[in-house]
């Protein structure tokens, strides 16, 4: 009986590592297009080597002007169910020319969500596509807020601990927004967090944004959280995105909420934290089968074009306090995106740069 | 349709400007700019009453002494859990300091500006609070539109006298320092 017991201790030992490390060998792949901006292109386990070959590694762009300036490090996916970040990185990847300083783009930070369904939502389509230009449709995975557990070794526990001792629900270490700095040998989300500071750290990253959404009408929809080295630029920016008439709400980092990207980004590294967050239809309670690109209210292109403008607001602001630059072109503005929606603004098969 | 609103437009900013313009007597600089609330709006008017050559001095947990050498007092409305935990401060406390902070205004004969900059967001039952106090003492309003959609600053400047003026964005409150202080 013992021995039988152990058996199935052993068996069961197995399948977990298999599920930990074997059944996801490889991160997954997204329709990213390079253009002429990208001077490089890396993992992000090349900053945390035992990210190698699992669901947690994603592509890493750099865009390299060659010319003096910041360092700018802009991440979507933090959340798999928050298309706009994603959407405004892939942009940036495919759109951007630095002109000074160095961009360096993740569009899926954490890539290890984007494939799991939560059943959160039940009437979003794990897909959604934009048609680009010659009618062609480019399809994205719309995934969700935390990594999906089967590529975690441990089940979740009870509660929560982040390093600095904020106390959370037991699901959450599973969400990259609550494990900041990371652990180099915790669970895979907290090493993709650790593997992240580690490129903010190596690269000498001088502002990092994070780009989240939030549902139509919460309080975080439209907010701009800056850290407390960062909160000046954040006001500059601010009033910036208001002359151009976008409202967006400042918040300061809470110094009591630890493992947020905001806060230990800006704690643990040199860089000047921000984060934002758009009006998502699909994480909005009240609607039903909500169209998370074409709702009248809140297109995607709407929101894409929010974040993109806050970027470069955010970039205009750092350099009007003293930073060095950090500009490009090619990327849309807001007007160009209300204007002309998506589609003209990724790059087609057959487009030419 | 788009003659239509063009019209519509021209009709509207010629009204605001009818109406704003000889409401809005100069007030004097220096001014003491404060917050009630402690959310950003108050380092936001700062930076816009810089940029609109307005004098000041900048002081979000201001009390009655700082008004020495003021001329005018602009008190920011806006109330930011995460701001008044950073001021280590909890509401009532921050009630408190800004009422004295106004009667002392009033008995000095220093004239208010109320501000609410950050719209609709910036609303709640903490800032409306804080509105209702700030506006007993306010002569003159400068209030983003989306904050008063439901005419909550109307309704309290008609009931206590005081000049309003809204603006559609939050920079728009640069020109609207700027007129006021005649500069
Ligand atoms: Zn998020």
């Amino acid at each position: 009986m013992a021995k039988r017991n152990t058996i199935a201790l052993i068996a069961l030992g197995v399948m977990v590592l298999c599920m930990a490390v074997g059944a996801s060998a490889m991160p997954a792949l997204h329709d990213v297009r390079p253009g002429y901006g990208v001077t490089a292109i890396g993992w992000l386990s090349d900053y945390h080597p035992p990210l190698k070959g699992t669901p947690g590694d994603t592509r890493v762009y750099y865009l390299d002007s060659g010319k003096p300036g910041a360092t700018v490090y802009v991440q979507g996916g933090t959340h798999g169910n928050e298309p706009a970040g994603i959407i405004a990185a892939t942009i940036l990847v495919e759109r951007a020319i630095p002109t000074a300083g160095r961009l360096i783009v993740v569009p899926y930070g954490n890539n290890a969500n984007i494939d799991y369904n939560d059943q959160y939502r039940l009437d979003v389509p794990p897909y959604f596509t934009i048609e680009v230009e010659g009618g062609v449709p480019r399809t994205f995975r719309y995934g969700s807020r935390r990594t999906n557990p089967a590529y975690e070794a441990q089940p979740d526990p009870e509660v929560y601990v982040t390093l600095d001792g904020g106390v959370h629900d037991g699901a959450e270490i599973r969400n990259l927004n609550r494990v900041h700095p990371g652990k180099p040998d915790g669970t895979l989300t907290e090493q993709i967090a650790y593997a992240i500071n580690r490129l903010l750290i190596e690269e000498k990253v001088d502002v990092a944004i994070d780009l989240h959404e939030a549902g139509v009408g919460d309080r975080l929809e439209n907010v701009l959280v800056a850290h407390q080295r960062a909160f000046m630029a954040g006001v500059y920016a601010v009033l910036n995105l208001s002359a151009q008439g976008l409202h967006f709400t400042l918040e300061p980092s809470r110094p009591e909420f630890r493992g947020l990207s905001h806060r230990e980004w800006g704690d643990h590294t040199p860089a000047l934290a921000f984060l934002t967050e758009t009006g998502n239809p699909g994480q909005t309670s009240e609607y039903e089968n909500p169209d998370i690109v074409n709702d009248p209210k809140n297109p995607l292109h709407e929101r894409v074009g929010r974040q993109l403008a806050l970027i470069r607001a955010v970039l205009d602001a750092t350099a009007q306090l003293g930073l060095p630059p950090m500009t490009y072109e090619g990327v849309p503005t807001y007007a160009d995106l209300v204007r002309d929606g998506l589609g003209p603004w990724l790059n087609a098969p057959t487009a030419q740069p | 349709m788009r003659k239509a609103a063009s019209v519509v437009l021209l009709v509207a900013l010629l009204a605001g400007a009818l109406s704003a313009a000889p409401a809005f007597a100069a007030v004097e600089a220096p001014a003491l700019i404060t917050s009630a609330g402690q959310s950003p709006g108050a380092l936001m008017v700062r930076v816009l009453a810089d940029q609109a050559g307005v004098a000041n001095t900048y002081d979000t947990l201001a009390t009655a002494d700082a008004l020495a050498g003021a001329k005018s007092l602009i008190v920011v409305i806006g109330a930011s859990q995460k701001g008044l935990g950073a001021a280590g401060i909890d509401v009532n406390q921050e009630y408190t300091r800004v009422e004295s902070l106004l009667a002392q205004a009033k008995a000095q004969g220093i004239p208010v500006i109320a501000m609410h900059v950050e719209g609709a967001p910036r609303r709640g039952a903490t800032s409306d609070d804080l509105s209702r106090l700030v506006m007993r003492y306010a002569q003159y309003v400068i209030v983003r539109a989306d904050g008063n959609e439901d005419g909550f600053f109307t309704q309290l400047a008609q009931q206590y006298g005081a000049t309003l003026r809204l603006i559609d964005k939050t920079a728009d409150a640069a020109a609207a320092l700027r007129d006021l202080y005649g500069n």
